[in-house]
């Protein structure tokens, strides 16, 4: 099935169109936006861009405050992509086979947890898709990717937003008192650091962007089904990972510009998507030794979602919709559909 | 609240602070509201822009997220908008 709604196309467009594709988004930061999919394509494998890391920051944030951000600096170094250089081998090996065993018992959690959310398409006739729907169910999968229930205020801790320069300093050490929080409430059952650390990379990615991707996937599927039945795609159009960064270890040339040492470069993997070509689209979770890590798990979820939602036939129509874009995620307030 | 004035002052003293500015260079620029200079111009790069940033939230009480100072890359302009959000 073709899946090419308005909005889809637009962003095609708005891809498309670009009059650049590689750009200095930020001549203060030497920060780069790369939104050319062949671009990003070479950037994902090449040897010369490394992942920055948040140390460096963190660190002059302590020396100028005078205060320990220990909490912060700890979860970083149990996240692999936010460990700077390439000094996550075994950790991402260990998350690897976390994440294994969770897909493979998630094949029987999650049809009766997609199923009592799903209902509320039944029993509604207005439905908020992201609060009613899709955020209960992320939140337990996320509990069950941990192991236990998992509280609002500690699920999705953006450490993202550090290396997208979005934060103040003093924002930063709010997410330090956040991460000390999520520590303890995780260390206590967690077997060792490594335990730890897959549990810590659970509720830090994978919520958002989860969110993101089904929310997106239904309101998409609503919009273009018309009269018709709302149906999921086999494959998710939007997210996986929406942007990713890396830092310029030599003075290179990325399509055409010349980026220097130091300079970060992100890329807009999400452009991939609205890519002609298929081998590019499935770079909305990266590629190469820095890929999405929960990308197996992230399909068993939409496997069994869109197979529990095409089952609804669903006829609605699109509702109120507000949200909030911010660089790298759609935030919603409100995504709400008509049912018919 | 702060005015415009003195949110410009505390943005002058702030660069003194990270070496941007000579005391003397500040003092004359405080004397002289219409000139403006683009931040870009005075060397700042990131970790710079964090003691900025530090600097102003210290000295006014007001946070400042980095972004804010991204889109008002200039002394007066960050001045503004700070004096009116």
């Amino acid at each position: 099935m073709k899946f090419d709604s308005v909005a889809a196309q637009k962003r095609r467009a708005q891809y498309a169109n670009l009059r650049d594709k590689v750009w200095l988004e930020n001549e203060f930061l030497r920060a780069w936006l790369v939104a050319d999919p062949e671009v990003m394509s070479d950037i994902l494998r090449a040897p010369d861009m490394a992942l920055p890391g948040i140390e460096r920051m963190v660190s002059h944030i302590e020396q100028r405050s005078g205060k320990s951000l220990s909490n912060l600096r700890r979860a970083a170094n149990m996240i692999p992509i936010m460990r700077s250089g390439e000094t996550h081998a075994s950790l991402r090996r260990a998350l690897a086979v976390y994440l294994m065993e969770k897909a493979k018992a998630a094949e029987n959690v999650l049809p009766p947890m997609i199923s009592t959310f799903l209902k509320r398409f039944q029993i509604k006739n207005s439905v908020d898709v992201h609060h009613d729907v899709v955020e209960p169910i992320i939140q337990q999968f996320i509990s069950f990717l941990v192991g236990k229930p998992v509280p609002p205020e500690i699920l999705g801790l953006r450490l993202d937003l550090i290396l997208n320069h979005s934060k103040s300093p003093s924002l930063v050490m709010e997410l330090d008192r956040s991460f000390a929080i999520a520590i303890r409430f995780l260390e206590h059952d967690s077997k060792d650091e490594l335990d730890l650390a897959c549990k810590i990379c659970c509720i830090t990615f994978g919520a958002e962007t989860l969110i993101m991707m089904l929310v997106e996937s239904i309101l998409y599927a609503v919009e273009i089904a018309g009269d018709g039945p709302a149906y999921l795609p086999d494959f998710p159009h939007e997210t996986g990972v929406p942007l990713t960064w890396r830092l310029a270890t030599k003075d290179i040339s990325v399509g055409g510009c010349p980026v220097r040492v130091g300079d970060m470069v992100k890329l807009r993997l999400q452009a991939a998507a609205y890519s002609d070509k298929p081998e590019i689209q499935n770079l909305i979770f990266g590629a190469g030794p820095h890929s999405c890590i929960g990308k197996n798990v992230s399909l068993v979820l939409w496997e069994h979602f869109s197979f529990a939602f095409n089952a609804l036939q669903l006829h609605a129509k699109s509702g109120a919709y507000d949200a909030i874009v911010e660089p790298h995620m759609i935030r919603y307030r409100t995504a709400e559909i008509k049912i018919r | 609240m702060k005015s415009y004035l003195e949110f410009r002052n505390v943005i002058l003293n702030a660069l003194v602070g990270i070496k941007c500015f000579t005391p003397e260079k500040a003092a004359e620029l405080a004397a002289t509201e219409g000139e403006d200079v683009e931040l870009i111009k005075l060397g700042i790069d990131s970790m710079s822009v964090i003691d900025l940033c530090m600097d102003i939230e210290e000295n006014t009480g007001r946070e400042v997220l980095i972004e804010e100072l991204i889109d008002n890359p200039t002394i007066n302009k960050l001045a503004k908008f700070m004096s009116e959000n």
